[in-house]
């Protein structure tokens, strides 16, 4: 055989040995030898169920709450779909799951708790092993001269997430989390706005107020103190504005989300 | 690359998991000899993993383990996936980098599995190619480890030690040789693991796996979710015979015990190491 053609060869062996494990195709058990005691169909078995063992322990694994208020079972059968539905390409097994709340959107309609749930835990994944930056520190602000304060601009930790929640999804991860009975899953009338960040090697997270929210809005997407004053207006009279953005931009920076200061 | 002998011994070591980060870096500070991180596990932004690793690498010698390298798809090689992994030795600096002698996936997807492959003359030069490709992007000698199997493709022609022996020669690679694989694949189609251990060439083994398996009956399954066997042990007591003292590590992935434990399985495998030295002196 040509050089092509073996590499053919080969390729056509893995994909009917894949086809086998992910879609039960049956073309690869003529190209494996079996034993009486242990037949080829049964040898390839083994492949096929600790591929989707594996993929399903991973999916566990970064939705452990999903996992506790689905049960297991009901979980295995939604890790299953996804399994046949959305077949992982990265290296790391880490990143598996990605598309999962869009499956339980549709799987799940009238529960939309379960794709709120499984985005937070993602979300809250991703601030886990998210990039590092060091934080400033509250000396920071106070070396800023009164006069530059208002075209400041500030970098945030690239770990937050602002996540507007349709439902108390957060409120059950926290109650999942802490080993407590979780509250009666609701759908909201009008979304609430989460934070998530990581702190140094710990993950928080905190609701946000609306003005909290429009001010992190307008200063990550690159606003100045004085936009930060401009936005907080539309909830606070004028002259308690300044004190309101001052008091944000502290409890920013004792939170460690601030990372730069420009 | 100038063709090398394999790393001198680091002695013996575990591989890392993450209950265990407090216990390596505290009150068992110092309890092993090196320790081996799985590649994927750290290919990360940042975060505690990266930390932890980070400060592991300052008590230990690292080894990075990989499992999605799939030096033997026929899919092109992910030249992402390779720059990460540099990117990550170069963070780490790694004592070397091991991967297995498997295909993960074809046609984009990975698997999440180590699939074997056919023991044949064009997967040789398939093969050998691509590591000679990886170990130019690496810029260092790949490790290479034999992987337990369920199936054997009626295409072989050779025997998989033939194989393995094949692949570090031609490609100029090292070999990480797992006890229990070769073990759990001895059961699951029926050769002599001693034949097996005697086909591969002692200069090319620069390191030892050793794991638990289950016992399924009629054939075993590498589960790495027990203590190693009573066989396994002898196997490994006829490497060390063989191949005299390389670094050697337990692998547990599941049911993680206290790190006590695995130390006291590892203290084993450190006595059966001498006792096998002293045998081989003996005779």
């Amino acid at each position: 055989m040509s050089a092509q053609s073996d590499a053919h060869s080969l390729a056509e062996l893995q994909r009917d040995f894949q086809r086998h494990v992910m879609h039960g195709h049956d073309r690869i058990v003529d190209a494996v030898d079996g034993s009486a005691a242990v037949p080829a169909t049964l040898r390839l078995s083994i492949y096929s169920e600790a591929y989707r063992l594996r993929l399903t322990d991973a999916l566990a694994s970064t939705l452990p709450r999903l996992q506790q208020l689905l049960g297991e079972e009901q979980f295995a059968a939604v890790a299953s779909e996804y399994i046949e539905l959305c077949p992982s390409s990265h290296p790391s097994i880490r990143w598996f799951g990605d598309q999962l709340p869009a499956l339980l959107t549709k799987l799940f309609p009238d529960q939309p708790w379960l794709a709120g749930l499984a985005a937070w835990e993602w979300a809250i994944a991703a601030a886990f092993d998210g990039a590092d930056a060091q934080a400033v520190g509250i000396e920071a602000l106070a070396a800023v001269a009164p006069e530059q304060w208002p075209s400041l601009t500030f970098q945030f930790h690239p770990t937050v997430q602002v996540l507007a929640m349709h439902t108390n999804a957060p409120l059950l991860f926290k109650a999942l989390s802490a080993d407590e009975p979780p509250p009666e899953p609701v759908a909201l009338e009008q979304p609430q706005s989460w934070l998530i960040w990581r702190e140094q090697l710990k993950t928080q997270y905190r609701s946000l107020s609306p003005d909290e929210s429009a001010a992190l809005a307008v200063m990550r997407g690159g606003g100045s103190f004085e936009m930060l004053c401009d936005v907080l207006c539309n909830w606070h009279d004028a002259e308690a504005v300044p004190a309101q953005a001052a008091g944000l931009l502290k409890r920013w920076v004792v939170e460690q989300m601030i990372v730069g200061v420009s | 690359m100038p063709k090398s002998s394999p790393h001198p011994s680091l002695g013996f070591g575990l591989g890392v998991r993450p209950i265990h980060y407090d216990a390596l870096l505290g009150e068992r500070k110092g309890s092993v000899g090196w320790l081996e991180a799985l590649t994927e596990n750290y290919l990360l932004p940042g975060g505690k993993p990266l930390h932890y690793l980070e400060r592991l690498r300052t008590e230990y010698p690292i080894v990075l383990h990989g499992v999605s390298l799939s030096i033997g798809s026929t899919d092109p090689l992910n030249e992402t996936y390779l720059r990460e992994v540099k990117a990550l030795a170069d963070r780490v600096e790694p004592a070397w980098i091991s991967d297995h002698l498997c295909w993960t996936g074809v046609d984009g997807v990975n698997l999440h599995d180590l699939m074997p492959l056919p023991f044949t003359e064009p997967t040789l030069n398939h093969v050998v190619s691509r590591i000679a490709a990886v170990q130019e992007r690496l810029g260092r000698r790949l490790v290479l480890e034999n992987v337990s199997s369920y199936v054997n493709f009626s295409r072989s022609d050779l025997t998989e030690w033939e194989f393995l022996r094949e692949i570090a020669e031609r490609a100029d690679c090292h070999l990480l040789l797992d006890v229990n694989n070769v073990y759990v694949s001895s059961v699951n189609h029926n050769f002599d693991p001693m034949t097996y251990l005697r086909g591969i060439p002692v200069e090319r083994v620069q390191q030892f796996h050793l794991a638990g398996h289950r016992n399924m009956g009629d054939y075993l399954i590498d589960t790495h979710d027990e203590p190693v066997c009573e066989a396994v042990w002898e196997l490994f007591h006829a490497a060390v015979e063989r191949f005299g003292p390389v670094s050697t590590m337990i692998e547990r992935d599941d049911n993680i015990p206290e790190l006590d434990v695995l130390l006291a399985e590892l203290a084993r495998a450190r006595d059966i190491t001498t006792s096998a030295q002293k045998s081989k002196s003996a005779a």
